[in-house]
Formats: C-alpha cells, sequence, structure tokens
C-alpha cells in the first residue's frame, strides 16, 4: 500500500513540475520558449530581455501556484472535517468578505496593488470570524458551519452589489479580479500568500492524524480521545487562512477546491494523508494548467481563470460521477 | 487473560447533557470477560449511559472505575482502551471499511478474525454498501482494536438474523478473552444468547439488575414496556414476543 501510495504521488508531482516548467514556456511573448526555459533552469547565459520575460512568468506561475494549494487544501480539508463532498472553499463565506474588502477599496479610489491584497486579507478572515460566531450558536457542528458560512457569503454579496450599484464607473477595473486572474499578481503579494499556505499547510498536516480520525463520526471520534469541536474549528480556521491567501492573491477562483479533492479521493482513497497531498499537488497543477491557457488562448487577450478551471475541471467532474454509477451497479 | 484488572465499577453515576436528559444514579460492576446488556424502552437513557461510559457525555457525579483508573483519566487513551461502536453510523460515506480500520489504528486482521464478513467490501466505499453491511463495517471497526472495554449500541440493528447471530458470536468471543462487553438492546430474544448481567432502566433510574434468568421476568418486562407480551420458553431462559393485534 506504501509503496503504490509513494508511485501515485511521485507521478502526481512529475506531471505538476512539467506543467510549472511549461507555463514558463507560454505566453504573449512567443520568442521565449522551452529552450530557454531550460537554459535558464541550468544557469547558462540569456539575453536581458528573455530573463525578463522568464522572470515574470516565472512569479505569475508561482501565483498560480500559491493559489492552487491554497483553494485545493482548503477544499480537502473542508470536505473531510464536514464529512460533506459538497463543501468547497467558499462555503465559509471568506472569498464573500475578500470581494467585499476589494470593491470598498476600489470604491474608496486605494490604487495600492499591496493595500488592496491586505483589505482582501482582512476581509476574508472578518467573514470567517463571523462565520464561526454564527455556527458557535449549534455546537459548531458540520451543519452549523455550512449554514452559517452561506448566511455570511449572501451577507458579504449583499454587500457588495450595493457598492457595485452605487460605484458602477469604478468597479469596471475590479471585474477581471472577482472572475479570478494571477496576470497582476505582485512578487511581495506572492510571497505573502506563500507564507500564509506555508503556515496553513503545517498547522493541517501536524494535525492529520486527529483529522484522519474525524471520518469515522463524532462520537466515535470522541470516544477515541480526539477532541473534535476544537479539531474542527482548527482545522476549518486553517482552511481559512489558506483560502483567504489564495483569494487575495488570485481573486475567487471557483470549482478549483471541489474538482481537486474529488480527483485526488479517486486516485488516493479517504486517509488523509495521502488524499491531503495529492489534492494540494492537483490543485496548484490544474490551476497553472488553466492559467496557462488563459493566456494562450486568445493572447494577448487574458480569460477569466474560473472560466479554464471550469472547462478543464467539468469533463474530470464528469469523469468521476460515471465512475460512481459503475460501481453502484 | 488479564485484560482490564479491577473491571468496570460504576457507583452511583450520574451524567447526561448539560441542560437535558439525564441518567442515574446507577450503579454497576463487571468482571473482565463479563458481558452486560443494558435494556429499557425508547428514550429510556441507554444510549446516554454509553456515551457516559465512552467518555463522550460528562459523568455529573458518582464514581467509574475501568481497568482500575477513574474515568475522569482515561482521557487520550488509546483506541485499544475502550471502544465506542454506535448504533447510527456517522462515517465519511468516501471511506471504506479498511480506511476506517487503519484511521482508528486498528488491526485489519483482528477485525476479520471477529467479523468475517467485511472481507467482500474491505475496500468498497461505504456510499455503495447497503445499510447492514456500513453497520458491519462500523461494528468490525470496534473490534479492530481489541479493546478491553467495548460499548455497542444496538449490535443487531440493520442485521438479518444470521448476521444477528455473528455478531453475538464475536461479542461472546471477545469476552471470552478478557473484554468487558457492554450493549444496549431492543432484541429481548438475544440476550439470552450473549448477557452475563442485565440492568434494565427506565425514564433514566434503574429498574432491574442481575442475572439475565432473574431480571426477565414477564411481569417486570410488561410493566416497563407498558405492553402485553408472551412468553416462550427454552433451555436457556425464556424469550418475550409482542402480543398479536
Amino acid at each position: 500500500m506504501r509503496k503504490n501510495f509513494l508511485i501515485k504521488i511521485s507521478l502526481i508531482l512529475i506531471i505538476f513540475l512539467f506543467s510549472s516548467m511549461a507555463s514558463l514556456a507560454v505566453g504573449a511573448y512567443r520568442k521565449v520558449g522551452f529552450l530557454d526555459v531550460i537554459d535558464y533552469i541550468l544557469g547558462n547565459s540569456l539575453s536581458p530581455a528573455t530573463k525578463f520575460v522568464l522572470e515574470e512568468r516565472l512569479w505569475r506561475t508561482l501565483a498560480a501556484i500559491v493559489a492552487g494549494i491554497g483553494l485545493s487544501s482548503a477544499g480537502a480539508t473542508l470536505q473531510y472535517v464536514l464529512r460533506n463532498p459538497l463543501a468547497d472553499p467558499y462555503i465559509l463565506g471568506v472569498a464573500g468578505g475578500s470581494g467585499l474588502g476589494v470593491l470598498i477599496a476600489i470604491a474608496m479610489g486605494w490604487v495600492n496593488p499591496l493595500a488592496t491584497y491586505l483589505i482582501a486579507l482582512i476581509g476574508g478572515l472578518s467573514a470567517f470570524a463571523l462565520m464561526i460566531f454564527f455556527s458557535s450558536f449549534a455546537g459548531s457542528s458540520p451543519f452549523s458551519i455550512i449554514l452559517s458560512g452561506v448566511a455570511v457569503g449572501y451577507l458579504t454579496w449583499a454587500a457588495s452589489m450595493i457598492i457595485m450599484v452605487k460605484n458602477s464607473e469604478k468597479i469596471a477595473g475590479g471585474i477581471l479580479w472577482l472572475f479570478g486572474t494571477v496576470a497582476f499578481s505582485t512578487r511581495n503579494e506572492v510571497l505573502y500568500s506563500l507564507a500564509l499556505d506555508v503556515a496553513a499547510l503545517l498547522l493541517l498536516y501536524s494535525m492529520g492524524k486527529n483529522i484522519e480520525k474525524l471520518m469515522l463520526g463524532d462520537e466515535v471520534a470522541e470516544s477515541i480521545g480526539v477532541r473534535v469541536k476544537r479539531t474542527r474549528i482548527v482545522a476549518v480556521s486553517g482552511a481559512a487562512l489558506a483560502t483567504t491567501a489564495a483569494v487575495a492573491l488570485a481573486g475567487p477562483i471557483g470549482f478549483i477546491g471541489l474538482v481537486a479533492p474529488w480527483a485526488a479521493r479517486e486516485l488516493m482513497g479517504s486517509l488523509y494523508i495521502g488524499f491531503f497531498t495529492a489534492s494540494i499537488l492537483l490543485g496548484a497543477t490544474l490551476l497553472v494548467l488553466s492559467d496557462i491557457a488563459v493566456r494562450a488562448i486568445f493572447a494577448p487577450l487574458e480569460l477569466p481563470l474560473t472560466s479554464i478551471v471550469a472547462i478543464i475541471g467539468v469533463p474530470v467532474m464528469i469523469y468521476i460521477i460515471r465512475e460512481m454509477r459503475r460501481e453502484s451497479i | 487473560m488479564r485484560k482490564c484488572p479491577g473491571g468496570l465499577v460504576a457507583e452511583d453515576v450520574l451524567g447526561g447533557y448539560p441542560k437535558g436528559f439525564k441518567v442515574g444514579p446507577l450503579s454497576f460492576s463487571l468482571k473482565e470477560g463479563e458481558v452486560l446488556a443494558v435494556v429499557g424502552p425508547n428514550a429510556s437513557g441507554k444510549t446516554t449511559l454509553l456515551r457516559i461510559l465512552a467518555g463522550i457525555v460528562p459523568l455529573e457525579n458518582g464514581e467509574l472505575k475501568i481497568c482500575g483508573r477513574s474515568r475522569e483519566k482515561l482521557r487520550n487513551l488509546k483506541p485499544s482502551f475502550i471502544s465506542f461502536i454506535p448504533s447510527y453510523p456517522e462515517a465519511d460515506v468516501m471511506a471504506t471499511p479498511r480506511e476506517m480500520i487503519i484511521a482508528s489504528s486498528g488491526n485489519v486482521k483482528v477485525a476479520l478474525s471477529y467479523i468475517p464478513f467485511i472481507s467482500e467490501f474491505l475496500d468498497t466505499k461505504l456510499m455503495y454498501l447497503s445499510s447492514g453491511q456500513r453497520r458491519l463495517a462500523c461494528i468490525a471497526r470496534g473490534f479492530s482494536t481489541d479493546p478491553k472495554v467495548l460499548l455497542v449500541d444496538e449490535p443487531a440493528a440493520h442485521l438479518d438474523i444470521r448476521m444477528q447471530r455473528a455478531v453475538m458470536k464475536a461479542l461472546r468471543s471477545i469476552a471470552s478473552k478478557g473484554s468487558i462487553v457492554i450493549v444496549t438492546m431492543h432484541e429481548l430474544h438475544l440476550i439470552p444468547l450473549i448477557a452475563d448481567k442485565v440492568l434494565l432502566i427506565k425514564d433514566g433510574t434503574v429498574v432491574g439488575y442481575g442475572k439475565p434468568g432473574e431480571i426477565m421476568k414477564k411481569k417486570l418486562l410488561e410493566e416497563i414496556y407498558e405492553t402485553n407480551l408472551i412468553e416462550v420458553k427454552f433451555e436457556r431462559g425464556s424469550i418475550y414476543l409482542p402480543q398479536p393485534f
């Protein structure tokens, strides 16, 4: 079983690395291609222009990886601790909070990208705090967390709609962010989100054995020494941190937090560490591939990331649904 | 054999939900290898009692000693100490029986030695299993850690008569190795097959406690279930059936 696990994870890792290299080789400036990427990796000398293009693409690729890791780690954890295969990062209401933050920043005329990033972060975490507060009324059960997240999501969406209507001219520039994009991510933003991702992953990996026991149901987990409520709230907080890091960086990219964990579950089964690791790698790979398509299809026009994630992700989802039909006979 | 020296001793145990239903005060004691059946009508406190023993619901008063240690000090113990099998499986439907056993630090071989039937669907997700198969998987998971104390809420629920017998046999078999087994039961006809002792409760308090032959009397049962019963005698005791209508 262990050998099988390593083979599968290694294969996913190879696909991930290959996708990342491809992401460096593709872009509006077509003269810089795969051979330059090889030279860049080997440290061979390159013209300053080529080097500049590659470095821009490198940060963009890193942004896609960081956002992909954030969303898929959150989706995987939420599906697990809420024991709901339909849970995705946006049921926490975090994305709504970040979106509201960004709209407020745009409406107020704050153009500094770092300020927008920080506002998105604060908005997301505030929405999360509100969600946890609401869900505590019913003992933070999986059901109360989902219901509170939906309530907070609608609340932030309501406020966002009012701001959009009142500031319609200014908002136009923020539309691409709302669709999801890594085209404008700056180095600092990538590094901050990377730091938040690392913090969330360390937290989630360190409590992996306890999270895994939630699979057995709350009562059984509690009877074998897991503090169920605390474990669930801390795990959901880790997921919220990872989601906020991704949304502040790249906007509310949809679907990836749902499809990557599903694909991971099909490949690796339900034991947490394997499932979680595969989710992260698949999420990052899917977002890197989507970002290549976003740039390449109508270059130099940029497409919204969510649209491409869905175009790539939906066939994966349909394949999984077909597999389910076969097994249930 | 010495699995749980000191056995399980409950003295004036009272516990329950902070602002809700309470069970107790009640007392009973079990030696290693003994099986206790907790019997009573719906909502009489059987499951709450198991949850107190499992450490899920707080013990508010009285003393509870398991294998010579007080219940309060038993948090964060290995799953091989106490294993609890709820009647209503809440497990993730995406998980397989094998994954459930691994997640609870159990051993698949041990589980198969008690409940061999799960070998057919060990690697099938719960969502594709029937309710009876899911139930067997959850029961097998409970056995898989070879616990010192096994608490099973309604071990016969969802199971056909062959599987009911197989699970009863497994419960007796783990008891014969020194484990203490406590079950709740609605199937009065299975009690003579497994129980060494019976705790009869209603509205959270004890109505009777002793050997099955002493407690499972027609008049007492009719009184606590508030219905007429038909008694059928066989060599191991009496079984009871509902009155036709």
